[in-house]
């Protein structure tokens, strides 16, 4: 199972993942980023710091999420992919389509400097 | 108790001598059948025909009971076969009891004991079959199963030895194979429990600091690179899964023979799921590619299945 934790920051919005997004669980997401989006931030972090695991099925909502938001002027980050998720992340290429951080407040300084 | 003395007790006073009870009737009543619809004579039924429906009913219940994901081990499929036949036996004997009267208790004993021995050993040996050549097919091992009982059966009717010669082979014959079998189960097992244990940690472990793409594994899977980026990413993930569920398997395992309660895994009915899909996604190709690198067998499965099954509240 997979819990959603979401802040609203001066900086923009961060969405927490922690445990495991599975094909079951990504919906979880899918919502996450529509109530951020509705706030109108200009940037959203997604931070995996600590979330053990990640199929194709979460990676699609990730890129779904990116490019929607994107077309409305918001982008989409990520912060904290270690292990095992990284090697997901490098293999599937996905990784190319974000910016990656080590750590969640990494992003937000950065996508907000 | 040990693990396959409370199995033992459990199948052998339980459902599967009833299953075999209700075998023989079945069997029963399709032999008076075919002996009433095909004008054979019944000496000949009994020697060649008799084996073939006999022993093919037998494995049709079988079949049902060694499903993969309940059955792991050849000891296990060699206690549920031998229930089974014995419980087939059973019905068999009442019915010879009915038939030919007189002889006495001592022949009546004799042929019971020989006839449970015989159906038993047979049906056991198709279980014992069906596992360990899984890997050709569940129901082309069942087959061949069923071919070397039918050869069993037909060899015990066929009348080719006096019937004390008859006996005597299957009673001394088929115990020191069963000793044979439950000797090569026990260090199967060990084998299932130490070094693939050391694997899936050690392949957890990869996973977890990032090495993974380093390693022969890793670098096996970039070596398939004729498959799109999403499928070589979800091939990592059954890694992941295979590797967690096998490892949890053992786990269990280690805390069964400890004497420690099993704890239930809320989450293993979603990381099967998970598993499904992902074997999906990968398709066919894709399973067939990442096999030598699975750490999740059929006998994980089984016995994760099983210890969760008797966790359970």
């Amino acid at each position: 199972m997979m819990a959603v934790r979401t802040f609203l920051m001066k900086t923009g919005a961060l969405i927490a993942l922690e445990g495991r997004m599975d094909a079951a669980s990504r919906d979880l997401l899918q919502a996450a980023g529509d109530r951020m989006a509705e706030t109108g931030a200009k940037h959203i972090v997604v931070d995996m710091t600590r979330l053990t695991y990640i199929s194709s099925a979460g990676l699609g909502v990730l890129v779904r999420l990116s490019s929607i938001l994107g077309k409305a002027g918001c982008s989409v980050s990520l912060s904290g992919a270690n292990g095992v998720l990284r090697t997901v992340l490098k293999i599937t290429k996905i990784g190319t389509l974000f910016r990656i951080y080590d750590t969640a407040d990494d992003a937000m300084s950065a996508e907000a400097g | 108790m040990t693990r396959e003395a409370a199995l033992l007790w459990g199948l052998m006073a339980g459902i599967l001598p009833v299953m075999g009870f209700l075998t023989a009737l079945l069997s029963v009543g399709l032999s008076r059948l075919l002996l009433w619809s095909s004008g054979t004579s019944p000496d000949w039924y009994g020697r060649f025909g008799a084996p073939w429906l006999e022993e093919a009913v037998k494995v049709a219940s079988l079949a049902f009971l060694i499903r993969p994901e309940r059955v792991a081990f050849m000891v296990d499929a060699a206690i549920c076969g031998f229930a089974a036949g014995a419980g087939f036996a059973l019905l068999e004997n009442l019915a010879y009891l009915e038939m030919l009267p007189g002889g006495g208790v001592p022949l009546f004993v004799l042929r019971g004991f020989g006839t449970a021995v015989m159906h038993g050993g047979a049906t056991a040996i198709v279980g014992v079959i069906a596992i360990a050549l899984r890997r050709m097919g569940r129901w082309r091992a069942m087959g061949l199963g069923l071919l070397v009982a039918i050869a069993i059966h037909t060899y015990g009717d066929a009348a080719i030895l006096t019937p004390l010669q008859e006996r005597l082979t299957v009673v001394l014959g088929l115990p020191p194979l069963f000793v044979l079998i439950f000797e090569r189960s026990e260090r199967a097992m060990h084998n299932w429990m130490g070094q693939k244990l050391n694997q899936d940690v050690e392949l957890l472990d990869m996973l977890a600091t990032g090495n993974f793409a380093n390693t022969p594994a890793g670098q096996y899977l970039r070596s398939l690179s004729s498959f799109p980026p999403r499928v070589l990413g979800d091939m990592v993930c059954m890694l992941q899964i295979s590797s967690e569920l096998s490892a949890a398997a053992k786990g269990d395992r280690i805390q069964t023979w400890a004497g420690l309660p099993v704890e239930p895994d809320a989450q293993l009915e979603s990381r099967l799921v998970e598993l499904d899909f992902l074997g999906r996604s990968i398709g066919l190709a894709g399973r067939r590619a990442l096999a030598p690198l699975l750490p999740l067998t059929s006998r994980d499965r089984s016995e994760l299945r099983s210890l969760q099954d008797k966790a359970r509240p």
